[in-house]
């Protein structure tokens, strides 16, 4: 068991471009920590640099109190879970375990039994032992591949985007398998993943990286409602959050479709007349006619023309279309771009009861709690009512830890 | 894409399901991937491609999107098999020719190594063999985990190492225990495997050595290089820097180029085109026969003129004359130029004589299994071994007939011939890894 503690990495290539630009994370003893990012962001190479794999160019790379930074990989005692998961069909499930510790060669037969047992009980594996492969279901098969790992004994787990070729069924159960692992063993892990469901279910602590920056290391309900900035609001939720061109004009905060008595936590964070994006989660909004009553007078309604629903059964999606100030418009793509994704900025998701009758082409009166409004300063991105927006009186996750 | 017969082949333990087709006369391998992997790893292969890497060859990638998969599509590797079939073809216990299949492996990494290349899961269920004179060569068939660095770090290189010697162990165990060999062989085997690193590290020093001499020792140079040439490697640049410490010390820094040096060699004095393996075979044939015929015309025959009288020699009865008449117009173009007979001509003819009609008959006396020059080179080898068991030369008679009556040794590299015995038919496959 060890802490990870990472001080201002750089890693530079040979034309001088930092894949990874003054990184400094400290990661606790047991916890599980993630990190998230689109492509290119630097997460993949942060984790090869703290197995050893990537070369560090300055900084430090401390784990369990020992400085590592020149330590080959196999000197650092740490594991890279389902680095290979292929399971070999003529040997037992003891023996699919049993073999790194036999390749090892600093084990007595006596404790590679009691190794792999041990194993077997944290798997529930103990009952399948002698069988083959073959006899294992999907789940169980993934959990011989855990063994491995755990057999070794390593201070942390590292996992590289484990599930990203599996197929989303069995990316589920693994999911939970790796969970339930993680939090059996309390064993300190790193997982890489550009999957933000993976990174919302599994971390204690999500990392967000963009371009090889740390972004924002915080826990997922906290990303999800207090983002530093339009990267980190953009990027974590599903669909992502709404980012509307807005104004503060004359104590009003003026949206292209509704206009809103400003709160005391905009006017001190911003003047006048100043641009201002804001950000609104599709879930923020609700069918006017079907607002809990008891909250009803916390929030404002106004009338938009629906393009497009999507109706999932479980959940409904309203589509509005808005014009945006060209230059915010063009920033908002800027933003799409960093982002991975292919959303369109210029329209507004709501997120609606599935019961609701809201027709597409025609009018909707929609209701929205101002409170849950966060304001970002268009240049720099930054989070503006951060700390202030309605989700900091909610309760935020402690950490399941 | 045409409407084709699949079968499914178990051919190890794998991620995704490899299925193979037979379209347009050739052979196909397809494998069904979440599009990112699939994207991914086209995208690796075309790269080993261009680097000319020892790797499957991306054909194209079939992308179905309402699907939610995609469709790796790679030439099948003619002539080439897997480690098991090798293995349950041949008795028990077969060091050497683990041994051969090791050292295959080794090179493969060293070789994608020394070009960037991390390879991720490099096993033997991910690789392909085929023969090559008295060695294999390895291919690499999965690159679902592979990545192309411009460099890569010494970590990279021994994470990768790692990866390689687990999984060849455990491949190893689970075929021995799938061929109920007795467990006294785990033991061996695990050794076998963990000495591949030292395969690697060796094949790893020599190319990337930088020896540090003395001025007056620049014949060191050229001992570097033979010892690259030797092992197959061509060298495309030497730089000599002095050591800035001491002024009359030198440090040696050599490009190591393709893995092809006699091959190379063997396609320029005779035009075929060979394995690195097969064509140091076939230059030591011509080596003996050049030193053949200098004792019988009584001087020096260079090495091209000999290259082609070794390809006419044993053709059909008009051998010795050809030879005889090169001889005369030999000697005639020495008088007249004073040097000797040009090369390519030589070499034509070495190709006509000697090697392509021995050949075809070494590739009748296997029944025409796998390619002729290999049938050549196995023939070779057997005629080695046989004149050294027997204490002089046995002749190629006596090695054709030891060859097609198949009792040559049996950890002889010819002996793996076993593995281009056709397969059909075969009983079906258990699946006993659905």
């Amino acid at each position: 068991m060890a802490e990870i503690t990472i001080k201002n990495v750089f890693k530079r290539y040979g034309d001088g471009f930092p894949a990874v630009n003054d990184v400094s994370l400290d990661i606790a003893d047991g916890e599980f920590m993630i990190l998230v990012g689109p492509s290119g962001c630097g997460k993949s190479t942060l984790l090869r640099m703290i197995v050893g794999l990537e070369d560090i160019s300055s900084g430090d790379m401390i784990i369990g109190g020992k400085r590592v930074n020149d330590k080959a990989p196999r000197d650092r005692n740490l594991a890279m879970v389902f680095q290979n998961y292929a399971l070999y069909p003529h040997l037992s499930v003891f023996e699919n375990i049993a073999f790194p510790l036999r390749l090892q060669g600093k084990h007595s037969n006596e404790e590679i039994r009691k190794l792999v047992n041990d194993a077997a009980d944290t798997l529930e594996l103990q009952e399948h032992l002698e069988r083959k492969p073959s006899q294992l279901s999907g789940g169980q098969r993934q959990r011989v591949a855990m063994g491995r790992a755990i057999v070794r004994q390593a201070d942390a787990f590292l996992f590289d985007e484990p599930l990203s070729n599996l197929d989303a069924k069995l990316r589920g159960q693994m999911r939970t398998e790796i969970l339930r692992l993680q939090r059996r063993l309390g064993v300190t892990t790193v997982y890489v993943t550009h999957d933000q469901t993976e990174a919302m279910t599994l971390g204690d602590r999500v990392a967000v990286l963009k371009k090889g920056v740390l972004q924002q290391v915080a826990s997922p309900r906290e990303l999800y409602e207090q983002p530093v900035n339009l990267f980190v609001a953009g990027f974590i939720g599903s669909p992502p959050m709404n980012f509307i061109p807005a104004v503060l004009r004359d104590g009003r905060l003026e949206l292209p479709f509704a206009s809103i008595p400003a709160r005391p936590e905009w006017t001190n964070v911003a003047g006048e007349g100043q641009l201002l994006i804001t950000g609104i989660r599709p879930g923020s909004f609700e069918d006017a006619s079907l607002v809990d009553p008891g909250k009803a007078g916390r929030g404002i309604t106004f009338d938009v023309t629906v393009d497009v629903t999507e109706w999932l059964g479980n959940e409904q999606y309203a589509f509005v279309p808005y014009e945006a100030p060209t230059d915010i418009a063009a920033q908002l793509a800027e933003l799409a771009h960093e982002l991975d994704s292919e959303q369109m900025r210029t329209q507004l998701c709501v997120s609606l009861d599935p019961m609701s009758r809201v027709p597409a082409g025609g009018t909707a009166t929609l209701w929205l709690d101002p409170s849950r409004i966060h304001l970002f300063d268009p240049k720099s991105g930054e989070n503006l009512t951060r700390g202030s927006a309605m989700a900091s009186s909610e309760p935020v996750a402690s950490s399941n830890r | 894409m045409p409407d084709v017969a699949l079968r499914d082949i178990a051919v190890g333990p794998s991620r995704h399901l490899v299925k193979f087709v037979e379209a347009d006369g050739a052979l196909w391998a397809l494998k069904e991937l979440p599009p990112r992997i699939a994207r991914k790893e086209y995208s690796v292969l075309r790269q080993l491609e261009d680097l000319g890497l020892p790797a499957v060859r991306p054909a194209g990638l079939v992308l179905q999107p309402e699907l939610g998969s995609a469709i790796l599509v790679t030439r099948y590797l003619d002539g080439s098999w897997q480690y098991r079939r090798l293995f349950m073809r041949l008795p028990p216990n077969q060091p050497k020719h683990r041994a051969r299949l090791f050292d295959a492996m080794a090179s493969l990494l060293v070789e994608l190594h020394r070009h960037g290349v991390f390879w991720g899961d490099c096993s033997l269920a991910n690789t392909l063999f085929s023969r090559d004179g008295q060695i294999l060569q390895a291919w690499l068939v999965d690159a679902e985990t592979s990545e192309v660095h411009p460099t890569l770090s010494d970590g990279q290189r021994e994470l990768d190492l790692q990866i390689l010697v687990e999984n060849v162990a455990a491949g190893m165990l689970d075929l021995a225990a799938r061929l109920n060999r007795p467990p006294e062989l785990s033991d061996m085997l695990i050794a076998e495997a963990q000495d591949i690193q030292n395969r690697y590290q060796q094949l790893w020093e020599i190319l990337h050595t930088e020896p540090v001499f003395g001025f007056a020792d620049r014949y060191r140079v050229e001992g570097t290089i033979r010892q690259l040439n030797d092992l197959g490697f061509a060298v495309e640049e030497v730089s000599l820097q002095p050591v800035s410490a001491s002024p009359d010390k030198l440090r040696l820094n050599v490009a190591v180029g393709d893995r092809r040096y006699h091959a190379q060699h063997l396609r320029d004095l005779t035009g075929m085109d060979v394995g690195e393996g097969q064509a140091r075979s076939l230059l030591g044939d011509l080596h003996t026969y050049q030193g053949q015929l200098c004792r019988e015309a009584g001087h020096d025959v260079d090495e091209s003129t000999a290259a082609r009288l070794w390809v006419m020699e044993v053709g059909e009865g008009q051998a010795r004359s050809l030879l005889g008449d090169l001889h005369t117009y030999q000697g005639q173009l020495c008088r007249e130029a004073g040097h000797d007979v040009d090369e390519s001509t030589a070499a034509r003819l070495w190709v006509m004589e000697v090697a392509t009609p021995t050949m075809h008959q070494a590739h009748a006396a296997v029944g025409y299994t796998g390619t002729a020059i290999q049938a050549y080179c196995d023939l070779l080898e057997v005629r080695w071994l046989l004149s050294e068991r027997a204490g002089h030369d046995v002749g190629t008679d006596r090695a054709l007939a030891a060859l097609s009556r198949d009792v040559i040794p049996t950890d002889s590299a010819a002996k793996m011939a076993v593995v281009e015995i056709p397969t059909a038919p075969m009983p079906a496959i258990q699946l006993d890894d659905p």
